[in-house]
């Protein structure tokens, strides 16, 4: 029998998430807590693919024959296809160019260059990427030659990743003096993550928020960031910034209007595992914003949402076409001015018709996170795609839900009725709950096309699945589909990448 | 592939064009078109049977362009996995090249505008200058060393953050 695809995407799409992300931090076992160790994998996972590698190539036909050739063709080479090789070369094997001859000397400095730090390590550990796993001789080594590389090239700096370096307090100076080098030199990407962990309780510099004007895409990790209240407000620093990463740091409130304000191109906003009180989304370009494992609230005013937070309230956006994963019950939901509680009645003020996708996550055997599913469910009448995740290990106080007829006696969800096509069950563990949910959606979703139900490997005896199977779709035959996925029952699985790519339509299932 | 296969054969017309040392050659006009200046000059009614002389492209590396653009205009859209795989094969194996023909085709990419191929080229060549030391690049690339010890010592100074983290070459630094 064939999988369907939606079990094919989904079992692929953790494999790949999983393997080359394995601590990519490279940093020691010991400096982290478990959820500190799972946060930090996910940012690093979530950094851009730098654009030059320090892999060289070993074969060539000539050095076989015994290396070097006669005559320098090279060197008479024009200018500009000079320039062009040496952009792509690491910055070390880039500066190396200068001690070639005379015709070379002079050539490195004006080359628009990619530096990034783990190019500076030794051997193999630059090829491979591999971090200085402590604060030691070799991370100073890479922070001090990173700071003599921006002051040895003129830039412009198409590229800058700088992930290696321990910075402390008393390294303000250095991350100021980086920060004003590329300001002024320019740089229209740049990765900057400070190790191991927000320990060492040091501020970004304001400069980075106030002149790095040239800058496309940004990603920062692991810092405190600065109080932007007494930045100028109005001014549009980021005139040109598309994508921008925030991951695991102290966020200060109000940060989120200055930088969207100062951001008008701004499409992509991604937050991960960072504190953060407020993030009042107000943007015109803003396409996708994520937040993960974070702590917000107060949403409003975007085109399309991504994100797990803990208070939510959507304002105007009328073009939100993606909203995700709701969690009914632990996330208080406002829309406009109304909070949604068991028994809001749907109207116009409390609805969001243009969402498309929508994804929840319910423990279905607590009773008080199942009573507001339907409400939270009647907001997005015009739902064609539900994901649903079942948490079914979420430890919690709350009364046991022990009405099988709830689902019954809830009355009419919009969506379910006249537009979901697609529901797709995650985490499914055959329990009675669960199927309580599912015979509902079979009995009252009309025009559904496809149910996908996964399940744990483990558990393929005790799904069963006949009742379902046999239960009076009113949509006409049975449209479900049972598919085993190794995910199922551990909480949810995302990839920042995948979801913020616009050519797929359901980011919940691009893993 | 039968999508590919027709793009190429929008027009079934075939170019010629000639090299520095006088050899004819002929390619799908789809595989012309991939070089601007073939491009401008196939606009501008200026490919005729005689052919379009190519002033400083010696027929080696000019039978190899042919060959790059053929295979590439053949497969330009709607890429299968497999196709973009087996063509991202034919490139490494295409550019395999002994240094002259890798400046030939570096200079030869650039005057005629063919992006793809010039970028090839521009990599395979830092490719190989990556991981080495000078010594061993000017070995590799016949460079002569014109620098004064003194100079030479200047110039170690001025990056010395490059010079110092790596493995010290045999001569400099």
């Amino acid at each position: 029998m064939n999988r369907p695809t939606y079990g094919d995407a989904y079992d692929s799409g953790r494999h790949e998430a999983e393997t080359p992300a394995a601590r990519r931090h490279g940093l020691d076992p010991g400096t982290l807590g478990p959820n500190e160790e799972m946060v930090l994998r996910f940012l690093y996972y979530s950094l851009p693919e730098p654009p030059v590698s320090a892999v060289a190539s070993p074969s060539w036909a000539s050095d076989e024959g015994g290396g070097g050739v006669g005559v320098d063709r090279i060197s008479v080479l024009p200018d500009d296809l000079l320039l062009n090789i040496i952009s792509r070369l690491p910055a070390r094997d880039g500066a190396h160019t200068t001690a070639l001859s005379s015709r070379w000397r002079r050539l490195w400095r004006s080359a628009p260059i990619v530096l990034i730090d783990t190019h500076l390590l030794q051997g193999g550990a630059a090829a491979e990427g591999r971090r200085p796993p402590r604060d030691g001789s070799v991370s100073r080594a890479v922070t001090s030659a990173v700071s003599a590389a921006l002051e040895a090239h003129q830039g412009p700096f198409p590229f800058v990743s700088l992930t290696c370096s321990f910075l402390q307090q008393a390294d303000h100076d250095v991350i100021g003096r980086w920060v004003h080098l590329l300001a002024t030199k320019g740089v229209d990407e740049l990765v900057l993550v400070n190790r191991p962990w927000l320990v060492h309780w040091l501020f970004l510099p304001v400069e980075l928020f106030v002149s790095c004007s040239s800058l496309r895409r940004l990603c920062l990790g692991t810092w405190l960031f600065p109080d932007t209240r007494h930045l100028p407000r109005g001014a549009t620093t980021f005139l040109k910034l598309r994508d921008l990463v925030l991951g695991c740091s102290i966020i200060f409130v109000d940060f989120f209007d200055f930088v969207l304000a100062a951001s008008p191109e701004l499409e992509i906003l991604t937050h991960v595992g960072s504190a953060t009180a407020s993030a009042r989304l107000a943007s015109r370009s803003l396409r996708c914003a994520q937040f993960c494992i974070s702590a917000v609230d107060d949403v409003r005013k975007i085109n399309l949402l991504r994100c797990v937070l803990v208070r939510i309230r959507i304002g105007h956006a009328p073009q939100l076409r993606v909203l995700g994963y709701l969690e009914p019950g632990v996330q208080t939901l406002r829309i406009g001015n109304t909070t949604i509680e068991v028994g809001t009645k749907p109207s116009p003020a409390t609805t969001v018709p243009s969402v498309q996708v929508l994804a929840l996550a319910v423990p279905f055997h607590i009773a008080i996170r199942v009573n507001i599913t339907p409400s939270f469910l009647r907001c997005f009448p015009n739902v064609e795609t539900l994901h649903v995740e079942s948490k079914r290990f979420l430890e919690t106080t709350g009364d046991i839900n022990d009405n099988p007829n709830f689902w019954n006696e809830t009355g009419r969800i919009e969506c379910i009725q006249s537009h979901l096509r697609t529901m797709i069950f995650h985490g499914f563990g055959g329990e009675d709950c669960e199927f309580a949910f599912l015979m509902f959606i079979a009995e009252n979703a009309r025009v559904l096309e496809t149910m996908v139900i996964l399940f744990e490997d483990g558990l393929r005896e005790a799904v069963g699945a006949t009742a379902l199977c046999s239960a009076k779709w009113t949509s006409g035959e049975s449209k479900a589909r049972f598919v085993a996925s190794r995910l199922s029952g551990i909480g949810i699985a995302w990839s920042l990448k995948a979801a913020a790519d616009f050519s797929f339509d359901d980011p919940f299932l691009c893993l | 592939m039968a999508a590919a296969t027709d793009d190429a054969g929008d027009s079934n017309e075939m170019i010629r064009v000639v090299s520095s040392d006088g050899e004819h050659f002929e390619m799908p006009e789809a595989a012309a078109n991939l070089s601007l200046v073939l491009r401008h000059m196939i606009e501008d009614d200026c490919a005729d049977a005689a052919g379009i002389p190519l002033a400083v492209v010696a027929a080696k590396p000019l039978a190899k362009i042919v060959d790059y653009c053929t295979k590439h205009a053949a497969k330009s859209s709607g890429l299968t996995i497999e196709e973009a795989e087996e063509l991202k094969r034919f490139d490494a194996e295409f550019i395999e090249v002994d240094t002259d023909m890798l400046y030939d085709l570096l200079v030869a990419a650039d005057f005629m505008g063919v992006e793809g191929l010039s970028k090839l080229a521009v990599q395979r060549t830092a490719d190989l200058i990556k991981g080495k030391t000078p010594e061993q690049n000017r070995e590799t690339f016949g460079i002569v060393n014109d620098f004064t010890p003194e100079e030479e010592e200047e110039i170690c100074k001025e990056n010395e953050w490059a010079f110092q983290i790596t493995k010290p070459p045999s001569r400099l630094c």
